[in-house]
């Protein structure tokens, strides 16, 4: 089966009435007899195909399955965030992303396989066993939308919602050959969305083409009054942005994020892509950005800080693993944490505690925030002079399975291209520019708050003028 | 630089099997010595940023919710009639 885009499904399900249910279940089927070997899906919702016929088919989704990263809540569908303290957990409400999909006439396919917590760069930190790449299955997809990734990629679903908080949608992105998204911080309402690092966290779509990324953030994006830190500002006109030209624009390539640590094989792709750019008729310059070497340690302090506060929740009472123990209520939380969590989650909730902890708060927490306001300082007066500024998303092809699990800093490094958008609240999004020795890399663009308009342009033309068309299936 | 991971379990609510307990530690004690390069840095003047790219507060007016209470209830894994059952305090 040749899974569409989800774009051309939408064609498809205007002019035949039974093309969503249909569709659903190829999916289904699919899914079934694949995906035991790429573990993309924690749960699958094997009503889908059903609940697309009782699709009234005159929304602008047509009961089309799309397919939702599993830190994302969804009502009657178990959601555990990839671990197993949240197992058997089947939420009472859909995440407002979800809702307005719904809305739209989408139909949930399934619940897709993450590094726990977002806590990862390779999907392999899933109480659920790790995800393979469908490129090369010896090798990780990316992190920590790892399922969002591998599904679309795959053509097990049309499109998916990832959750992106160092670089968690650009990441797998790269390593699929996929689109990705990241919105402006407060693009995209964060309400259901199970919190990692929540002055970063952001859902954003992954899908196979630029028209694609669009249709779903049109859907997706906007103020909700559930989530005080959503942006009020208006919509913007996504799919209009797809026809914009990008002759005359001005953007630069950081010099920092091309130079040494980057795979060679991706700095001859990249520079290829920034060659095809140029043909488009941008004029493309050189830049140099302080403050980014720091940035990836200002980013680990951060985020644990904000984890470790987060993940006091779970504590075994009020949902999730409850296992039977004695002893007072301190030591049943400890227990219950401690059999709960996976290690990586443990080493970042211990970091977050210990930087936040007395004689640390000030020499590290504070001076992580600093530096994070002098990355977001460099980046925005980047951005007052280039309309974008471009950069590989991931310094290296997909890594193989255990390559970067037993080395934390060598799994940290590994965001140190998609970190600072994150830091600063900044849109950015991955274009996959080609493979080298038949792996994926992606090439990210990073813009102005809330010009995902010019992102969405910009993907638009080099997926026209230059990949000629939305990006391949995994040849499985 | 020093870790007391005794009290960072305290702190943080989490046991550790003594295996783990070896793991975690060497891993924290890696990290934290990368994270050591901001304490060298002199930041003064700059000011800290909590967050990105929100400049304001939207809050919704403060009346109930209409949650329903059962609904919520179902996902509580012990309880007694509508009260969550929890360990003993003492």
């Amino acid at each position: 089966m040749n899974t569409p885009t989800l774009w051309e499904a939408v064609q498809e399900a205007r002019s035949d009435p039974g093309y969503s249910e249909e569709l659903a279940r190829r999916l289904l089927e699919r899914i079934r007899s694949v995906d035991g070997e790429l573990n993309s899906f924690i749960s699958v919702n094997d009503a889908a195909a059903e609940q697309s016929r009782s699709s009234s088919g005159r929304e602008p989704l047509h009961g089309l399955p799309i397919a939702v990263k599993d830190s994302i809540s969804t009502r009657g569908i178990e959601t555990t965030a990839g671990s197993r303290i949240l197992k058997g957990y089947v939420p009472p409400y859909d995440a407002t992303a979800v809702s307005r999909l719904i809305s739209a006439g989408a139909v949930v396919l399934g619940k897709t396989n993450m590094d726990e917590f977002s806590m990862g760069s390779t999907g392999e930190n899933s109480a659920f066993g790790p995800t393979r790449n469908p490129w090369d299955k010896s090798r990780v997809p990316g992190g920590s939308s790892s399922g969002s990734g591998a599904a679309v990629a795959a053509g097990l679903a049309l499109a998916a919602l990832g959750a992106d908080t160092g670089g968690s949608v650009r990441c797998p992105a790269s390593f699929t050959g996929t689109f990705g998204l990241r919105p402006s911080y407060g693009r995209v309402s964060r309400y259901g969305l199970i919190a990692y690092a929540s002055s970063m966290d952001q859902i954003g779509p992954i899908a196979r083409s630029t028209r694609d990324l669009a249709l779903m953030l049109s859907i997706i994006a906007g103020h909700d009054p559930m989530d005080s830190t959503s942006s009020a500002a208006p919509v913007q006109d996504y799919m209009a942005a797809l026809n914009g030209d990008v002759s005359g624009w001005k953007v630069a390539v950081v010099k920092e994020t091309v130079g040494e640590g980057i795979d060679d094989r991706v700095s001859r792709l990249f520079w290829g892509a920034v060659d095809a750019i140029s043909g488009l008729g941008v004029d493309v310059d050189e830049i140099s950005v302080r403050w980014l070497d720091e940035s990836l340690a200002s980013y680990y302090v951060v985020a644990s800080a904000e984890a470790s506060s987060n993940l006091a929740r779970y504590d075994g009472i009020r949902y999730g693993l409850s296992p039977q123990h004695s002893g007072d209520w301190r030591s049943y939380f400890s227990r219950v944490r401690g059999e709960g969590f996976g290690r990586e989650v443990k080493v970042r909730i211990m970091l977050g505690t210990y930087a936040l902890s007395a004689g640390y708060f000030e020499e590290l927490y504070l001076k992580a925030l600093k530096v994070r306001r002098l990355v977001a300082d460099e980046l925005s007066a980047a951005l007052s002079k280039y309309r974008l500024l471009l950069s590989p998303t991931m310094p290296t092809p997909p890594p193989r399975l255990g390559e970067k699990t037993a080395d934390p800093l060598s799994m940290y490094m590994m965001d140190v291209e998609t970190i600072p958008a994150s830091l600063a609240g900044l849109p950015a999004l991955s274009i996959p520019v080609g493979t080298v020795d038949g792996l994926p890399v992606g090439l990210q663009a990073l813009g102005r708050r809330m010009d995902e308009p010019s992102l969405l342009t910009l993907s638009a033309r080099f997926e026209d003028e230059v990949l000629k068309g939305p990006a391949p299936l995994a040849p499985l | 630089m020093s870790l007391d991971i005794e009290r960072l379990k305290r702190l943080a609510a989490m046991d550790l099997s003594p295996d783990e307990e070896d793991e975690v530690a060497r891993r924290l004690t890696e990290v934290v010595k990368y994270l050591d390069r901001l304490r060298s840095l002199d930041l003064s003047g700059v000011e800290p940023m909590y967050a990105a790219g929100y400049d304001e507060a939207n809050y919704r007016p403060d009346v109930p919710s209409s949650f329903d209470p059962d609904e919520v209830m179902r996902v509580v894994p012990k309880k007694k009639d509508r009260y969550v059952r929890a360990p003993r305090m003492v």
